[in-house]
């Protein structure tokens, strides 16, 4: 049975929540992790355009490429390959920092993610850890990752460790099917990493159905987990709740595809009884494979493509959930 | 969540239960392009029994909603009733149903918890245990107590049983599967009924001056629709204080009702210590006041409502196996006669009979029987 081990998660302290306002008046940082599951839907290519959308929209930006196996975030902007990558991090303990490479974008640089050895794509614990803690210390108001493919640890770790997962998906059964069980996956392990973060991982464990007694939703955990930890159990549900991902659906072509993007929100939530927001639909569009072959960003060299305004608007619905979120918090 | 089978056909559609008929037309249709058999959206994302459970919601919702006559009937067996709701309008040309009222279930519930060979009764009140209410979880207040006596200790001594009757579920979740993890065996719990017209008032704010303090309070802290809280769907709510259990559940005696009433007035006044509530259907019987119950009558009663065996173990909370034993005069299947006789007062008082007279009268036809056969 494949389970995750739960003695060498990585410890992902989350931000602390931040004024919006920093001394200065800059705005705080968020980090943002573009994932899906499935390969080739087109991560690199939203990352990279959600990056330039909001660099133009006057945000410091970082991109960082944090699909460590198939990194070509730079390709996807038009650049070459910086000269220091994540590996320099974990090998040589470099600070990240140093590593932004600028990428002719204003506001807008770049960490690459390339690593050549060959274990690189799976870093170990510990060098998962010194990258998070890494990514955290990133000064931007932006941080921006892209994910690599499939439900590895070390992608859903970043994937959960950012204030927005977004998640891209297609129209398609194969990609709906990677999306949701990446979702599932990350849940999982959120759930997991929560339960033992407050020391209940022993309840959280029981609840779900390890010893017996049967479980079935993330409420029921925590409401098995409350029947012994009041205290815990509130943790474990607010950390639930943090768990609202946004949904971005690529290469719409049809009205069809473009309601797909609102029954993913219904479904997860009548099933799963979680929150998503939708982001919105990047309609499918010529020019969009056309730049990526000329090496080219979409919003520079389509900039009035209708996949681009898309990307656009993606954007500006990502900054408008970040307004209220002072309030709400 | 979930919880399909526990959420009202307003919930399965995600609609407010006031909505127009206009509106629920839509709901339907969005809610076909979602959960649909061409959705991508549903697509990998639970198994297809969990599926199937919410299509047939789906089905139910779509017959028993876009009907007025069967959504007026409906809207009173999940205890939409009360004078400040909009929905109120809607009823007038409704047939007239004798409006739900908690059901006199306590007597019911002692009966399976305590009936040893009880195993099947389970079973079948698993089935039974729609209509699903959502926030029947949510809602772990002290019932309207002295009602009926009921009260919370009833409702958790039941829940205490909840463990035992889930299905031992897959590992599926350890391996981070979550498509097993989807609320479902929710539905086989049973609700505790009062649960239901609360729900309701919170949602109407219009709660009757019946309704105690102390249940209008925790309700209240509903959740803000952003993430402070795990969201209905859910069916959960963490409680920061446990409420204080209510005082030890006490099996009240019948009071003993006035002399059996005359057939022809069939709404009898009753005396005030005795529930009663209005009464609107007029039993059509004819009824001797020296009738000796059995169970052929008893269904005749219930007919002459346009009850189904179903509607009355909803309401009167006694599992429908019972019923049917009670109705088919199988007194050999029957309970002891001490649990026999709280179902037949129960089921006496939800068919407006007489239940001291019916109680009696039927056990003592049991005894008879029993004399024969031994």
């Amino acid at each position: 049975m494949k389970r995750y081990g739960l003695n060498n998660v990585v410890e992902l302290t989350r931000p602390r929540p931040r004024p919006d306002e920093l001394p200065g008046g800059r705005r705080a940082r968020r980090i943002v992790a573009v994932g899906g599951g499935k390969g080739g839907i087109g991560k690199s290519l939203v990352s990279a355009n959600l990056g330039i959308a909001l660099a133009r929209a006057g945000h410091r930006v970082t991109l960082v490429d944090v699909d460590l196996g198939g990194a070509n975030l730079h390709t996807c902007l038009g650049i070459t390959q910086p000269q220091g990558t994540l590996s320099d991090v974990v090998t040589k303990g470099t600070r990240i920092d140093l590593l932004a490479a600028p990428t002719g974008i204003e506001n807008l640089s770049l960490v690459s993610g390339a690593m050549d050895a060959l274990d690189a794509a799976n870093p170990r614990a510990q060098a998962r850890g010194r990258l998070v803690e890494q990514l955290q210390t990133l000064d931007a108001d932006y941080v921006v990752l892209d994910l690599g493919a499939g439900t590895s640890l070390h992608t859903i770790d970043f994937f959960l460790l950012a204030d927005h997962g977004v998640l891209v998906l297609l129209p398609e059964p194969t990609s709906v099917e990677n999306a949701y069980r990446f979702l599932k996956a990350a849940l999982f392990r959120r759930l997991q990493q929560t339960a033992q973060a407050v020391g209940v991982a022993h309840l959280a464990e029981a609840a779900l159905g390890s010893q017996g007694s049967a479980m079935r939703t993330p409420a029921e955990v925590v409401k098995a987990v409350a029947e012994s930890n009041a205290d815990a159990a509130a943790h474990l549900e607010r950390s639930l709740c943090d768990f609202r991902v946004k949904l971005v659906v690529n290469q719409v072509r049809s009205p069809a595809d473009q309601s797909v993007g609102r029954a993913v929100v219904a479904a997860w939530k009548k099933f799963f009884g979680l929150d998503m927001d939708y982001l919105g639909a990047i309609a499918y569009d010529d020019s969009a494979w056309q730049t990526v072959r000329k090496r080219r960003p979409l919003l520079v060299d389509a900039a009035g493509s209708a996949a681009s305004s898309n990307v656009t608007s993606v954007a500006e619905a990502l900054v408008a959930l970040d307004r209220p979120r002072s309030a709400v918090r | 969540m979930t919880a399909t089978e526990e959420q009202t056909l307003y919930d399965v559609l995600e609609v407010d239960p006031a909505s127009s008929i206009d509106e629920l037309r839509a709901a339907v249709e969005r809610a076909r392009e979602t959960y649909g058999t061409q959705s991508l959206a549903v697509y990998a994302l639970v198994d297809e029994e969990q599926l199937g459970e919410l299509r047939a919601r789906l089905d139910e919702a779509e017959e028993v909603l876009l009907d007025p006559a069967r959504r007026a009937s409906y809207d009173r067996s999940i205890g939409r009733i009360g004078p400040a709701t909009l929905w109120a309008e809607d009823d007038e040309d409704a047939a007239p149903l004798p409006p739900i009222e908690p059901g006199p279930h306590a007597r019911a519930e002692g009966l399976d918890a305590d009936d040893a060979d009880d195993a099947d009764d389970v079973e079948e009140e698993e089935e039974e245990a729609e209509p699903p209410r959502q926030h029947a979880l949510a809602l772990e207040v002290p019932a309207a107590s002295g009602l009926f006596g009921r009260t919370t200790g009833q409702q958790t001594a039941r829940g205490a049983r909840e463990p035992a009757r889930r299905s031992a579920q897959p590992e599926a979740l350890l391996s981070g599967d979550w498509a097993a993890a989807v609320p479902g065996d929710q539905a086989t719990r049973p609700v505790p009924e009062a649960a239901t017209p609360v729900a309701r008032r919170e949602r109407t704010s219009a709660p009757p001056p019946d309704v105690p303090e102390e249940i209008a309070v925790p309700i209240e802290e509903e959740f803000p629709p952003e993430r402070t809280a795990l969201p209905p769907a859910l069916g959960l709510r963490i409680r920061p204080a446990p409420q204080p259990p209510p005082a030890e559940p006490v099996f009240v005696e019948p009071v003993p009702p006035p002399p059996a009433p005359p057939p022809a007035s069939a709404a009898p006044e009753r005396p005030p210590e005795l529930p009663t509530r209005p009464r609107e259907g007029k039993l059509k019987l004819d009824i001797p006041a020296d009738a000796e119950f059995n169970g052929e009558l008893l269904r005749r009663v219930r007919e002459s409502y346009g009850l189904s065996l179903q509607q009355v173990a909803e309401r009167t909370r006694i599992t429908r196996i019972h019923l049917e034993n009670v109705e088919a005069d199988r007194y050999d299947r029957l309970p002891a006669t001490v649990y026999l006789r709280g179902i037949l007062v129960n089921l006496a008082r939800e068919l407006r009979l007489d239940p001291a007279r019916v109680s009696k009268t039927y056990l003592l036809a049991t005894q008879r029987s029993h004399a024969r056969g031994s």
